[in-house]
């Protein structure tokens, strides 16, 4: 529980500082665009703003998530067992170090490299406008054979 | 008729605005030209509330609006009945050419989609950009994405269209079409307040040259006045290169 709370606050002001990052390399250009293109100021953080500043947060939410996942295993020192105690317990009794070790390592390899996955996919999806030069509309068919 | 009194605006120290006056009638072309440094752009972004004025009045139909005080709806009132054209274009860089223009018109102005489309369409045809209606703007040349800049302005038929040296970060040939789609704008009879330093459109096209120098408007009047006998010298010095020359033969 208590570990819940600390790991909570810690990532949360790493994240809110990332998100504000993200949010300060949209340009004031946009804003301005927006706002005299007759939007609320909410409205243009809505449709403007957040989606690029989402673009931009994507590779650093992703490597500190992994950083956070590993970092879990501090747990320990607060007698809260996650996967690389139970993993050093296991060892310790059968004495099987190398055994226990090589399991938690690809346990961890499996479970960064999907996140890792879904990260790409989610930076892909938010930075189109920047790797493609046109939107595919599903009128035109969108497949080229 | 617009009429804006004593614009005032200065950063710290450094008065920018030392109040200026403008008159605007319907279908007017004004071009405001003058060194850099002498305010022209910060008028233009006081009016559209981009940068607060320290004074200054807004007055249309008798109706007054102050720019320093405009609450959040009247800045938004006045907002809508203007269109603004970037230096740098500021297109929407997650949104398609087609969204650019649409946008304002859904989001800002509640027009359904449908409509919202066929009229963008309308005014991407205008700026010769309609076959680029679903391209990103990272991926159009500077002069075709200021030419957006300016259709996303016109869309929503504003009463009014202020332009912040739209050709300023061009190169010549672009400078072109861009001045040419202003062009047929200022012909059709849009209004329009223009800040350049292309003073062959301001000959052109411009209904009325705005000459301003340290914040203040030094002189004013229609671009046959001021480009063939300006009465002031400082608008003499600065346009001294488009005067006519006169040769004297004894």
């Amino acid at each position: 529980m208590y570990a819940f709370i600390v790991y909570g606050l810690n990532s949360s002001a790493t994240y809110s500082e990332m998100w504000k990052a993200g949010l300060s390399a949209v340009g004031r250009g946009q804003l301005e665009a927006a706002q005299t293109s007759g939007l609320t100021n909410f409205q243009a953080y809505i449709h403007v703003i957040i989606p690029q500043a989402v673009g931009v947060c994507a590779p650093s939410f992703c490597s500190s998530t992994l950083n956070m996942l590993k970092n879990t295993s501090l747990v320990f020192l607060m007698t809260v067992q996650d996967i690389t105690a139970r993993a050093k317990i296991a060892a310790g009794q059968q004495y099987k170090y190398v055994e226990g070790y090589v399991d938690i390592l690809i346990t961890y390899i499996i479970v960064c490299t999907i996140l890792e996955f879904i990260f790409k996919l989610w930076e892909k999806r938010t930075t189109r406008y920047k790797t493609e030069s046109q939107k595919v509309t599903a009128k035109e068919g969108g497949v080229t054979a | 008729m617009i009429e804006i009194k004593g614009v005032k605006k200065s950063f710290g120290d450094n008065h920018i605005l030392k109040g200026v006056d403008l008159d605007i009638k319907d279908g007017e072309v004004i071009v405001i030209l003058g060194p850099s440094g002498s305010g022209k752009t910060t008028f233009l972004r006081c009016i559209s509330f981009l940068e607060k004025a320290d004074e200054g009045k807004w007055i249309e139909n008798g109706a007054e609006i102050d720019l320093h005080s405009a609450d959040k709806k009247q800045i938004q009132q006045l907002r809508r009945k203007s269109g603004f054209v970037f230096q740098n274009y500021n297109l929407f860089a997650n949104k398609t050419v087609l969204e650019n223009v649409t946008l304002g018109l859904t989001v800002g102005e509640g027009v359904p989609k449908d409509e919202a489309e066929k009229r963008a369409m309308e005014a991407l045809k205008k700026v010769g950009m309609a076959d680029r209606a679903n391209f990103y703007p990272n991926a159009l040349s500077g002069g075709q994405q200021q030419r957006v800049g300016i259709a996303r302005a016109v869309a929503r038929n504003p009463e009014l269209i202020l332009f912040d040296e739209p050709t300023s970060a061009l190169d010549p040939e672009m400078v072109g079409e861009v001045l040419k789609v202003m062009s047929e704008l200022a012909s059709e009879g849009v209004t329009m307040i223009v800040v350049t330093h292309e003073l062959d459109f301001a000959k052109e096209a411009a209904t009325k040259v705005v000459f301003m120098d340290g914040g203040n408007v030094i002189e004013q009047g229609p671009p046959e006045e001021i480009f063939v006998s300006p009465t002031q010298e400082r608008t003499r010095q600065f346009l001294s290169r488009y005067l006519p020359e006169f040769t004297y033969n004894i």
